[in-house]
C-alpha cells in the first residue's frame, strides 16, 4: 500500500530549519564531572569515534574513555593499590598524545602507554587484592575484563598507584585529544586528523554502508566544506550516541549554517546564506535568476504561509560552547546572544553546541542566524508554475524573484514583490512545476539581512578562568611533550568463537522469466483439497442401470435414493442429435425400448423450501445415464454378444486407449457389419463410405498404429484381442482395395473361438 | 506549449556495468542516446522532488510486470543496483524518431531500487535512499566480544 501526501507548506519552516526543533534543555555536553567514578564499556555500545583537530589555540576535545579490562593489585604490607585499566579511545587510528594530555580524574597522573590496532600494555586482567591486616580491605571489581582483538581501535593502558585509604582510585580517567582519528580530508585530499564536518560527515556516510558513494555529491560536499572552513565553523568532538544518520546530518547542518540536500538524488550540502567566490558570506546584493509572474502561475498555483507568532517572539539564544584552553582541562561557556533591546529578560531558548564548538564566534554566527531569521523571514510560498526555460535552470538553494500584481481597484495596484529562495522542487510528470520558496529578506540596497546579520555577528572574545585552583595533584607535567608509550600485544582470538556464518548467498535470483518451483519438486496444483461447497449443485444419483459401464438396459428401473434427493424426480430422454423428451415426472422410471441410443436425464425440484410457492429449490440436476444399450439377453450368437468395444492403440508414440462407442466407418460394409457382427447395435456407429474408411476411437484422426489392441465385452468380461491386422488402418488407401473384416481384425477370437 | 514533450529515460545501472537502458517516448523502437541504446518500455514516473528535507523524496515507477521487467528490478533491489532516472524536454515539432541534440535534460535522478510492490500485471517500483529516517546507524561499530572479549564489569 502507497500513501502519498504532499507536504503540507506550514511544515516547510520547519523543515529548512527556520523554525526551532523543540528544545531539550539541559546541562551542556561539556559539562561533564571530572572526578566521577570510572565507567566500562559494555557489550552493545557503539564504538566512539574522536574526531578533532586542533589548529592554533582552538579545537580539540576531551574525551573519557571507558575501560574494558582491569587489574587490581595491593601492597601486602602497606596496602598500596595499583589499577591498570585498558581503554579504547576511539575508532581509527590516532596520532600519538603527549604525556601533559592524559588525566586520572582532574590531575595529570600514571604510567601510559597508546597502540593503534592492538591492545594496549602488557599486564592480565585479574583482581589480585589480598587483605591487610589493620588496613581498609579494597573494594575492587572481580570482573575483569578477558580481552579481545581492538581492531582499528586506538587503545591505551593507564597505570597509577594509590596510598591506603584513597578514595581517587576509581576516578575516571581523561584524555585531552588534539588530532583525533585520520580520515582523507576533502579539502587538501590529504589522510589526517579534521576539524571540518564535511569530513566527519563524509566518513559516517561511508562507514555506515547505508549511502553508495555514487549517491554522493561531492562537488557539494567539496564547496561545503570550503564554506565552514573559511568562516571558521570547526567540529572538535567525540561521536559516541548512537544516532539516525539521516538525522543526524539535518541537524549538524543547521549548526554550521549548512543545508542537507538532495539534488538529482545525490546527498550534499550547501551554504544557508548567499556566498561569495571565496567562499565568504556574501553581504552585497543579491542577484535572482528568475521572476515569476502572473504569465506562469498556474490556476490556484499561489499559496502563501505566514511565520506563526510563536516561532518570531524576539528571544535570547543562550549559545553553550566549549572553552578549550592549551594546557587545562576544557570547560562549558555560554554566550548570550539577541538584539539590541529586546528580550533583555528573556525567554531564554538554549543551544547545546559545547559537544563540537570550541569557537565562540561559531556558536554567535549560528545563533545571528537563526535571531535574524526569526525576525525578517515573514512567509514562505508554494508556487506551481506551467513548464519553461526554468525547468531545467533552477536548482535548490537558487534566489527566485515573485512579482505579481494585485488589482482590488482600477487605481489601487499594488504588487506581492519579494525575493526567495528555492527549498523545494517538484518536477511533475505532467510537466508543471511546483516550488516551494522562503523568503529572502533584503534591505533597500538589496543585501540579505540575515547574512548581513550573520557577518557583523561578533564574540566577546573573553577567555573565561578554568577555576583551578591549583596543580598539586600533577604528577606528570602540564607541558610534557613525551609521547605516551607503545608498549602492548596482539591478542588474536578466533573469529568462529564469536561469529556464525552462513553459507555464501547465492547471486542468482529468480525473476519474472524463471518458474519459481524447480522441476525436481512435486507440482501441488493437483494436490488441492477439494470444497464440497463449491461443488455444482445436484450429482449423478441415479440408481438401476445394469450395463456395461453403468449404461442402463431396457427393462430398467431408474430412480433417485431419497437419501440424495427428497423432492420430485423429472425424466427426460436426452437422444443422440441433442433433442430432449419429456417422460414425466415419478419416483421411478422404467427404460424401454425407444430409449436404445439416448440418455436418461433426471432432475429435480430441489430440496424442500418453505420460502418458495412451490415448496421446492430451483430444479437441480440429478444425474444422466449412459446412452441405453439392448440388453445382453437378446443376443444368441457368441458374434451378438459384442455390443461394446475398448481398443487400446498406439499413435504418436503414445499409447491411448478408448472405451465405445467409437466411430468404424466402414463404408459398403456398413450392412456387413450390422448384420453380421451386430455393432451397429451395440454401441458402434457406422457412417460414411466406402472411401472413408477409417476407425476413429473416441474422434480421435490420429493414425492407428501396428499392433492395436482389440477388447471387446462379451458380456460378461473384457476379453483383450491380439494379432490384430497390422496395417494403418487410418489410411484408406492402404487398405480400401483389400477391405475385408476378416482381414483388418484377423484371427480375433473370443473364448476361444475366432469370430472375424 | 503545444509543442513541449518529455521524454524518460530509465538505467539499472551497478558500478560501470548497466543492466537495462529503457526509454518511454520512441513507441516501439530503441534510440541512441549518450552514445548507448534504449529500448522502448512503456513506463511511467511520478515527479522529481529536490529537496532537503529529511523523507519525502522517492520518485515511483510504473511499468509492466513483464519478464525482463521482473527479473531486472528484483535484481536491482535483492543486490542493491542503482536506478537513474532522466527527464528530457523538447520540441515535439521538430523530430520525433529520435531524441534531439537540442533536448534538454530538466531532471535526472538517481537513487536505489528501495521497494517494488504491484499487481500481476504491473510493478510499482519507487526509487529513493536506503537512508532509512528512522532507526540508529551511526557510530557503525558496536562494541562485540571479538573486539573487546568479555569486558570489565564495575
Amino acid at each position: 500500500m502507497s500513501i502519498k501526501v504532499s507536504d503540507p507548506l506550514a511544515l516547510l519552516p520547519y523543515q529548512n530549519g527556520l523554525a526551532d526543533p523543540v528544545l531539550v534543555e539541559g546541562a551542556a555536553e561539556a559539562a561533564g564531572d571530572l572526578t566521577a567514578k570510572q565507567r566500562a564499556y559494555k557489550i552493545g555500545d557503539p564504538v566512539p569515534i574522536v574526531f578533532c583537530r586542533r589548529v592554533g589555540s582552538n579545537g580539540g576535545v576531551l574525551v573519557s574513555p571507558g575501560a574494558t579490562e582491569g587489574r587490581y593489585q595491593n601492597d601486602a604490607t602497606t596496602n598500596e593499590l595499583t589499577v591498570s585499566l585498558h581503554l579504547v579511545l576511539s575508532e581509527g587510528d590516532l596520532p600519538t598524545i603527549p604525556i601533559k594530555d592524559v588525566f586520572a580524574g582532574p590531575c595529570r597522573q600514571g604510567t601510559w602507554d597508546q597502540n593503534y590496532d592492538r591492545r594496549s600494555g602488557l599486564w592480565t586482567p585479574g583482581n589480585l587484592v589480598t587483605t591487610v591486616e589493620g588496613k581498609t580491605p579494597w573494594s575492587c571489581p572481580f570482573y575483569c575484563g578477558t580481552g579481545g582483538r581492538y581492531e582499528d581501535m586506538t587503545t591505551l593502558s593507564y597505570v597509577n598507584s594509590f596510598p591506603d585509604g584513597s578514595d581517587r582510585w576509581d576516578q575516571q580517567v581523561h584524555v585531552f585529544v588534539r588530532q583525533g582519528i585520520k580520515v582523507t580530508r576533502i579539502i587538501d585530499s590529504t589522510l589526517g586528523p579534521s576539524n571540518n564536518v564535511i569530513d566527519l560527515a563524509l566518513y559516517l556516510m561511508n562507514s555506515s554502508g547505508r549511502i553508495p558513494p555514487e549517491l554522493i555529491d561531492n562537488a557539494q560536499m567539496l564547496a561545503a566544506a570550503n564554506f565552514c572552513e573559511t568562516n571558521g565553523f570547526y567540529y572538535n568532538g567525540v561521536f559516541k550516541e548512537s544516532l539516525n544518520l539521516d538525522e543526524w546530518l539535518e541537524q549538524i547542518g543547521n549548526d554550521f549554517l549548512l543545508r542537507l540536500v538532495e539534488i538529482d538524488g545525490k546527498f550534499g550540502f550547501k551554504p544557508r546564506l548567499p556566498v561569495n567566490q571565496n567562499n565568504t558570506i556574501n553581504t552585497s546584493a543579491v542577484d535572482w535568476l528568475f521572476t515569476f509572474t502572473e504569465e506562469h502561475l498556474l490556476p490556484d498555483g499561489f499559496e502563501i504561509q505566514y511565520i506563526p507568532l510563536e516561532d518570531r517572539k524576539p528571544v535570547c539564544l543562550q549559545m553553550m560552547w566549549r572553552q578549550q584552553p592549551d594546557s587545562d582541562i576544557g570547560f562549558a561557556r555560554t554566550t548570550e546572544v539577541r538584539y539590541t533591546g529586546e528580550a533583555a529578560a528573556g525567554p531564554f531558548e538554549q543551544y547545546d553546541l559545547s559537544q563540537f564548538c570550541t569557537n565562540e564566534t561559531h556558536a554567535v554566527k549560528v545563533a545571528a542566524y537563526r535571531l535574524a531569521r526569526k525576525k525578517y523571514i515573514t512567509h514562505t510560498l508554494r508556487l506551481n508554475v506551467r513548464p519553461a526555460s526554468y525547468n531545467s535552470t533552477l536548482k535548490l538553494g537558487n534566489v527566485v524573484r515573485v512579482r505579481l500584481r494585485r488589482e482590488t481597484a482600477t487605481t489601487a495596484l499594488s504588487y506581492h514583490d519579494f525575493l526567495y529562495e528555492i527549498d523545494r522542487i517538484e518536477k511533475t510528470a505532467g510537466g508543471a512545476c511546483v516550488f516551494d520558496l522562503t523568503q529572502l529578506p533584503i534591505d533597500d540596497q538589496g543585501r540579505s539581512l540575515v547574512a548581513l546579520d550573520v557577518v557583523a555577528a561578533t564574540a566577546a572574545g573573553v577567555q573565561l578562568s578554568s577555576g583551578r585552583s591549583n596543580f598539586i595533584c600533577d604528577e606528570n607535567e602540564s607541558d610534557d611533550e613525551t609521547p605516551l608509550g607503545s608498549t602492548g600485544t596482539t591478542f588474536t582470538p578466533n573469529p568462529d568463537d564469536t561469529s556464525a556464518d552462513l553459507p555464501t548467498p547465492i547471486t542468482e535470483f529468480p525473476g519474472g522469466g524463471f518458474p519459481p518451483i524447480g522441476p525436481n519438486l512435486p507440482n501441488p496444483i493437483d494436490d488441492n483439497p477439494l470444497d464440497p461447497l463449491d461443488a455444482e449443485p445436484g450429482g449423478d444419483f441415479i440408481d438401476g442401470p445394469s450395463g456395461f459401464d453403468g449404461s442402463p438396459g431396457v427393462g430398467n428401473v431408474l430412480s433417485v435414493p431419497s437419501e440424495d434427493f427428497d423432492g420430485e424426480v423429472c425424466w427426460t430422454r436426452v437422444g443422440s442429435d441433442g433433442t430432449d423428451t419429456d417422460l414425466g415426472c415419478s419416483d421411478t422410471y422404467t427404460v424401454v425400448t425407444d430409449d436404445i441410443g439416448s440418455q436418461i436425464k433426471a432432475s429435480g425440484g430441489g430440496s424442500a423450501d418453505p420460502a418458495t410457492s412451490s415448496g421446492f429449490g430451483p430444479d437441480i440436476p440429478l444425474g444422466t445415464t449412459q446412452p441405453v444399450v439392448n440388453n445382453i439377453e437378446i443376443l444368441d450368437t457368441t458374434r451378438q454378444k459384442l455390443y461394446s468395444f475398448k481398443i487400446e492403440y498406439y499413435s504418436d508414440f503414445t499409447k491411448r486407449l478408448c472405451t465405445s462407442p467409437f466411430t468404424v466407418t466402414a463404408g459398403s460394409q456398413t450392412t456387413e457389419l450390422a448384420t453380421n457382427y451386430n455393432i451397429t447395435t451395440f454401441g458402434v456407429r457406422i457412417a460414411g463410405d466406402y472411401e472413408g474408411s477409417e476407425i476413429s476411437p473416441c474422434g480421435d484422426t490420429r493414425a492407428i498404429k501396428r499392433n492395436a489392441i482389440l477388447e471387446i465385452y462379451t458380456g460378461t468380461a473384457w476379453v483383450k484381442f491380439t494379432s490384430l491386422w497390422g496395417g494403418n488402418l487410418t489410411s484408406s488407401t492402404s487398405f480400401n482395395e483389400t477391405y475385408d473384416w476378416g482381414t483388418y481384425f484377423k484371427n480375433v477370437t473370443v473364448d476361444g473361438s475366432r469370430i472375424f | 506549449m503545444a509543442q513541449r514533450a518529455q521524454s524518460q529515460f530509465l538505467r539499472i545501472f551497478d558500478g560501470s556495468t548497466t543492466y537495462v537502458r529503457w526509454q518511454n517516448y520512441y513507441v516501439n523502437q530503441a534510440v541512441t542516446l549518450d552514445s548507448a541504446q534504449w529500448s522502448y518500455m512503456p513506463f511511467g514516473a511520478s515527479g522529481v522532488v529536490e529537496s532537503g528535507a529529511s523523507g519525502g523524496k522517492s520518485v515511483e515507477i510504473s511499468v509492466p510486470a513483464t519478464n525482463i521487467v521482473v527479473e531486472a528490478f528484483t535484481y536491482a533491489l535483492s543486490l542493491g543496483r542503482l536506478c537513474e532516472l532522466k527527464v528530457y524536454e523538447f520540441s515535439s515539432s521538430i523530430d520525433q524518431t529520435a531524441p534531439q541534440a537540442s533536448q534538454q535534460l530538466i531532471a535526472s535522478y538517481t537513487a536505489e531500487v528501495v521497494n517494488v510492490s504491484g499487481t500481476f500485471t504491473r510493478l510499482d517500483v519507487e526509487l529513493g535512499s536506503s537512508l532509512s529516517p528512522v532507526g540508529a546507524q551511526v557510530p557503525p561499530r558496536k562494541f562485540t566480544n571479538f573486539l573487546i572479549g568479555a569486558p570489565l564489569r564495575i
